[in-house]
């Protein structure tokens, strides 16, 4: 048996909506003594012990709050909600408990979103406004109801003809956020020192345009990183990794006439734990150069075209017109 | 992070903690699996729980505690390796299928399992259990929660305070 550290197994790759520890830390309730559940049970509702439907007695009114808060977090937005129609037990606990707001697969508008976000205290868990009307979005971004939030999804529409501007609120959940989506819009150029997302595991980036200086940055300034997808993304020509905590890596890209900067060149510097380097599309008309420096664990580096300028991995360096498909066994993403 | 092993000279061996329920039967585990309690992990980092004393847990009864303690051991391994990132598929879907059945269990069951991961931290398990409790409210009517749930039919005033919020909350109810 391995005696080393013991990092909690769940992980955000796996499921985004998993509480934080910050929220769990109430402890000490006996169990064993049914006698301690009146002392928290509010007076306001009677024991109900057994159910008149005659199924389980309801026992699950007798957990804490900050349980049942927990349990309300893990459901959908619209569920969560009308757990509080349950009874004058559970009313009050869905706008306490950390906000967990996901339009998508629902009916909820702009309007809801507003309506939620006015109607709850916060703080908040999940926030993710892709595929709805986001005029709206830098004011709901200023909502406290927002604060320690630790994932964020946005996407404008891609039908506009000019990306808009990220709403500059978006970094101030710099210092909770685990995981980030943004999508169709321009990457603020602001300070490197404002990029920096200490507890982030997951960026993904689809059609934004962002310099090089800031995607460095922010690469730069993410200790936790685990998965980085850039879809579509330009305004950079060459891509430095550098990092101690990266898995995978994933680029997107496809031709088309964009006036874009297209990327050019990607150069792994260093990148000890990284161990799936991705390419899906079709690699720009340039000939893309590929560097791998230091990437001891790579273990899948794919899909490679014909139009891949030149690859090096170490002092190797592969020139065009052939593809590499796998480096060992597993399949292709 | 520190391992919690170092020092105890006892190469090769894996070290055992022992825990004792609330009404006092004891558990002897490794302090592998034991330290997946964020609680129990500062007591056996500072060399707590072995030899003839062991760690009293006055908060989780025996049954509970064999039932986490199954989780804790299933779960170690993984936890040690770092988690999921390094994790193969194939173990991640063992202890998939492993938690599924985990958490087939009665309600009253549940709820001890849900207090006694609280009381001990234990990361993993309180996500599990609370995400079954979710999945058995998920997309049922207010009424039909109530009786999966067993709460007792609504007074005529409750009704009434039901209609008013679904009067409130109208997005929630499309």
């Amino acid at each position: 048996m391995s005696s080393s550290s013991f990092t909690p197994f769940l992980d955000l790759l796996l499921d985004p909506t998993v509480p934080s520890e910050a929220s769990l830390h109430h402890r000490s309730l006996p169990l064993s003594n049914p006698e301690y559940c009146t002392e928290w049970r509010p007076s306001l509702e009677p024991p109900s012990p057994v159910g008149s439907g005659g199924g389980e007695p309801d026992l699950i009114s007798l957990l804490p709050d900050e349980i049942l808060g927990c349990i309300i977090t893990f459901l959908p937005t619209k569920d969560g909600a009308r757990t509080q129609i349950l009874s004058s037990r559970w009313r009050p606990l869905w706008r306490s408990a950390p906000l967990n707001l996901s339009v998508i697969g629902t009916s909820i508008d702009a309007a809801a979103v507003s309506s939620i976000l006015s109607a709850h205290a916060g703080p908040a868990r999940r926030f993710d406004v892709s595929n709805i009307v986001l005029c709206s979005l830098n004011g709901w971004l200023r909502s406290s109801t927002l604060d320690s939030l630790q994932e964020l999804r946005f996407s404008y529409s891609s039908a506009a003809v000019e990306k808009p501007q990220m709403p500059p609120a978006a970094l101030r959940f710099r210092s909770t956020l685990r995981v980030v989506h943004f999508g169709c819009c321009k990457f603020p150029d602001v300070a490197a020192d404002q990029l920096g997302f200490p507890n982030l595991k997951h960026l993904k980036l689809r059609s934004v345009t962002i310099s090089e200086d800031s995607l460095h940055a922010v690469l730069a300034g993410c200790p936790a990183l685990n998965s980085v997808m850039l879809e579509f993304c330009y305004g950079f020509r060459r891509l430095r990794i550098t990092s101690q905590s990266l898995n995978c890596f994933s680029l997107h890209l496809y031709e088309r006439p964009v006036t874009e900067i297209l990327l050019q060149e990607v150069i792994v510097e260093n990148a000890p734990c990284l161990e799936r380097l991705l390419h899906c599309g079709s690699l720009a008309d340039h000939g893309m150069r590929i560097s791998v420096i230091s990437a001891p664990t790579l273990k899948m580096i794919g899909r490679l075209t014909g139009r891949l300028g030149r690859l090096e991995l170490g002092t190797t360096v592969f020139k065009v017109n052939f593809a590499i498909v796998s480096i060992d066994d597993e399949p292709m993403l | 992070m520190a391992a919690p092993e170092s020092g105890d000279g006892n190469n090769g061996a894996a070290r055992m903690v022992t825990l004792i329920s609330s009404d006092n039967t004891r558990f002897e585990v490794e302090a592998a699996a034991a330290s997946l309690s964020q609680t129990l992990q500062l007591t056996i980092l500072d060399g707590g729980g072995g030899g003839g004393d062991g760690i009293p847990l006055p908060n989780v009864d025996s049954a509970t505690l064999s039932k986490v303690l199954e989780y804790c051991i299933k779960h170690a391994p993984a936890a040690a390796n770092g988690g999921a990132p390094n994790a193969t598929a194939v173990d991640r879907a063992e202890l998939e299928r492993f938690d599924n059945e985990f958490v087939n269990i009665d309600q009253s069951v549940l709820y001890s399992l849900i207090m006694a991961a609280h009381n001990l931290e234990i990361e993993g398990l309180q996500s599990l259990v609370a995400k079954k409790v979710a999945d058995m409210i998920k997309g049922k009517s207010p009424m039909e929660i109530r009786r999966t749930l067993g709460f007792p039919d609504p007074t005529p005033e409750e009704q009434a305070e039901m209609n008013a919020h679904m009067l409130e909350y109208g997005w929630a109810y499309e």
